[in-house]
């Protein structure tokens, strides 16, 4: 069978979401398990009663915890929400940064796992731009995945955006040793060449020092199929 | 039997948070408590002080749960493993089970039935080190595989 673009363009966008429901659904396990644990230590010093000299310090700094969880998992939530909606139209207009800014999040536990730092350089005056949220999410992210698996532990990747004349230029970056012990890519070259044709978008590897660049103009006309 | 306070656990999870906590109350709850933060380090702190029974976490960052699972049951047969992951699928539960894993739990979970389990992992531990002793009378016996090996069959 030969390459059928909207099959494979699915199946990619699929295995993206997976990867990304399960570092949140294992983030926010996380916060749950450390609100039970701060609330039931609380219930077990209440238990104690008078058996234990009671210091109300103690149930301070746990009521703190569990606000501070609550904190991060409301963060992680918008977060996640905001990535949600980018699925609700094809093309839109919208903040690159605020987008990049969504994705670095989610991504950031896929790469604490392998000991990798991601970090933002944001332009903050980057103009809006009217483009396919959802596709240039799943190439952001190809790419970031595709370094992060290039690269060893306690490195960093930075995700750099910048503008010039009629364009935006996304630049990821890596720091650190390099590995090459796995497949990188996850996705054909012709579904690259497709998804960058759909978002009139140029990827460019500068050898030198691994960066990827994905320079896209400011407005894009729609395209279906 | 040993007192609940002898019985020594240590908890491995890269959540600090989660971890100090849990190992409070697990204090709490007279058991002897230490935890430590990542893969490496618990395979460390056993080779200093074996615990009774290891709680292990499988997602964290550098040396996978799995992994010092594995390299537990090679070298320390006897150390019982619970894993509590929030991140666990059937794969994962079969896949510890397969490696001598003595229960799968997910976070987050119930202090009592962690507790429980804990004390359950414990009189395994012991039960199996009762066999071993009757056994090693008859012959040579293989913790970590749970067979006898005779003289004669060597």
């Amino acid at each position: 069978m030969g390459y059928d673009k909207e099959r494979e363009l699915r199946l990619a966008q699929l295995s993206f979401i997976g990867k990304i429901l399960a570092s949140f659904s294992h983030e926010m396990s996380n916060h749950l398990a450390i609100v039970r644990e701060s609330t039931g230590v609380m219930q077990d010093l209440l238990s104690l009663g008078k058996k234990a000299k009671q210091d109300p310090s103690q149930y301070v700094q746990f009521l703190q915890s569990v606000e501070g969880q609550v904190e991060k998992a409301l963060k992680s939530l918008t977060y996640f929400n905001r990535y949600a909606h980018r699925m609700d139209n094809e093309m839109s207009s919208f903040n690159l940064n605020e987008s990049l800014e969504e994705l670095v999040a989610l991504v950031t536990r896929l790469a604490y796992r392998r000991k990798i730092e991601l970090q933002e350089d944001f332009d903050w005056n980057v103009p809006p731009i009217y483009s396919s949220p959802s596709k240039l999410h799943l190439l952001v992210f190809w790419i970031v995945e595709e370094k992060m698996k290039q690269l060893d532990k306690n490195s960093t990747l930075t995700v750099k955006t910048s503008h010039a004349g009629d364009g935006v230029v996304i630049s990821i970056t890596p720091r650190g040793n390099s590995v090459v012990s796995e497949e990188t890519r996850t996705y054909s070259e012709e579904l690259l060449q497709d998804v960058q044709r759909d978002l009139s978008a140029r990827v460019a590897r500068k050898d030198q020092d691994g960066t990827v660049t994905i320079s896209l103009p400011v407005s894009v006309v729609a395209k279906t199929g | 039997m040993k007192k609940k306070k002898d019985i020594k656990v240590l908890l491995v999870d890269d959540e600090q948070a989660f971890v100090d906590t849990l190992a409070q109350r697990l204090k709490m709850r007279e058991l002897k408590v230490q935890a430590v933060y990542d893969g490496q380090q618990a395979l460390s702190q056993v080779k200093e002080e074996e615990p009774d029974v290891m709680v292990l976490d499988l997602k964290m960052p550098g040396m996978h749960g799995m992994e010092v699972l594995r390299e537990i049951r090679k070298a320390y047969p006897n150390l019982q493993v619970i894993v509590l992951t929030g991140h666990g699928t059937d794969k994962d539960a079969e896949e510890a089970k397969r490696l001598g894993g003595f229960d799968f739990l997910k976070k987050p979970t119930d202090i009592d039935t962690l507790v429980g389990r804990i004390k359950e992992a414990y009189q395994e531990k012991l039960e199996r080190a009762m066999t071993a002793i009757a056994f090693a009378e008859e012959g040579e016996f293989d913790t970590a595989r749970q067979i006898m090996k005779k003289e004669d069959e060597e």
